[in-house]
């Protein structure tokens, strides 16, 4: 195993617990999980993490997985082939660092942290990181369908959940509809449709809107009829039906 | 008939999943044909003391046996362009994708019985998870070994 340059840190600044972890499906499976995604479980927040293989040691035995936490909005992209599993781990780092590189051992029916180091994305050994072009599709024994049903399911929720006006603060879940918005409406309609400008302009905001998320909500649900909410969730679906 | 690592496996929900049966049919997977090394042959990744991954242990299907229906397709998976690329990267890529012979030296071809186990449709790559019943000798259900072709 690598030898990192840089000191573990202590338990108590471990970004999350293995025991919190809620496994989802395999991105990628070869005879054994390579880059599996997991939610939390119970989490209002939605949080994201892949783990992905990284290094092992024989003796004391352990394996090294990089956590890479990610939205909603992100796993589409990324399932979509929009970006580049690099791209990916960078985008990560800007949302959520630094990354972490955990040692994991399997005890007595449990996987335990036996190091947990904190990284930037420049840290991270090269070897450790997917090539400048791997895609989703590119990645062995992906469960696909059940990744794509997962992401569906959620998108779902959320579209009903704006039709009851039930997510007016929830910044993190209305990036990621923003997100999928935006690549819908590039796939099937092109941002020059004037129908979809406001989606754009939405987007180009979106770092500028703390404290902002009720009128952004309130923008959405002006924008868009409940018709036009139905029209759209149809549209989305089938657009992912087509994957 | 008890599954062997029955105990493992029921750590797991659906495990094997509702939809693996019992088959006869002809599968390919990777072996070492040396006598001394065949004890490493059909040991699930959880069990492998050659492998440490941990996560495994948390899946059903690391208590499984990859097999392949076509020999095709395990060729494509060890011998494809992502198999030569890896060779020249790095050790995380050639885990990636297991590059031979960590996990054998040959491809073996097996007649596997509908009483051997329980086996997993074939996913779109051709892969099969099998979970075979205890004291099933799988050295016996292997009716030749093929030299894996050099790259």
């Amino acid at each position: 195993m690598i030898q990192l340059p840089i000191q573990p840190i202590s338990a108590d600044l471990y970004p999350i617990s293995y025991s919190e972890l809620e496994w989802v499906a395999d991105l990628e499976y070869v005879d054994e999980p390579l880059t599996s995604l997991y939610k939390i479980k119970g989490d209002s927040a939605n949080r994201l993490y892949l783990l992905q293989w990284c290094d092992d040691e024989a003796e004391p035995m352990s394996n090294r997985w990089l956590l890479i936490p990610l939205s909603y909005g992100q796993l589409y992209l990324f399932a979509h082939n929009k970006i580049t599993y690099l791209e990916l781990i960078r985008q990560s780092e800007s949302i959520s660092f630094p990354l972490y590189l955990i040692d994991l051992t399997f005890k007595e029916s449990f996987i335990h942290y036996q190091n947990v180091y904190a990284v930037s994305f420049q840290e991270i050994p090269p070897t450790y990181l997917p090539t400048e072009q791997e895609l989703f599709k590119d990645m062995i024994g992906s469960e696909t369908s059940k990744i794509m049903n997962f992401i569906s399911n959620y998108f779902r929720n959320l579209l009903s959940d704006i039709k009851r006006g039930e997510a007016t603060k929830d910044y993190a879940r209305l990036e990621s509809l923003y997100q999928i918005l935006y690549e819908t409406m590039l796939d099937i309609y092109g941002l020059h449709d004037f129908r979809y400008q406001w989606v754009a302009n939405r987007l180009a905001s979106l770092h500028g809107l703390n404290g902002k998320i009720e009128e952004m909500n309130s923008l959405l649900r002006q924008n868009w009829s409940l018709a036009q909410v139905d029209a759209f969730s149809k549209e989305w679906e089938e657009e992912l039906a087509l994957v | 008939m008890k599954l062997k690592y029955q105990d493992d496996l029921s750590r797991f929900p659906d495990c094997p999943p509702i939809d693996s049966f019992g088959r006869t049919c002809t599968v390919y997977c990777l072996v070492f044909q040396a006598e001394a090394e065949m004890e490493m042959n059909f040991l699930p990744v959880a069990i492998n003391p050659n492998s440490n991954n941990a996560l495994a242990k948390t899946r059903c299907s690391g208590y499984g046996l990859s097999f392949w229906d076509k020999m095709q397709d395990l060729l494509d998976r060890f011998i494809s362009q992502n198999y030569r690329k890896a060779k020249k990267e790095g050790k995380a890529i050639q885990k990636k994708y297991h590059v031979p012979p960590a996990i054998g030296t040959h491809i073996a071809e097996l007649n596997i019985r509908e009483s051997d186990g329980r086996m997993s449709q074939p996913n779109d790559k051709g892969h099969i998870d099998f979970h075979p019943f205890e004291g099933i000798d799988l050295h016996q259900r292997i009716t030749q070994y093929i030299h894996i072709p050099k790259s």
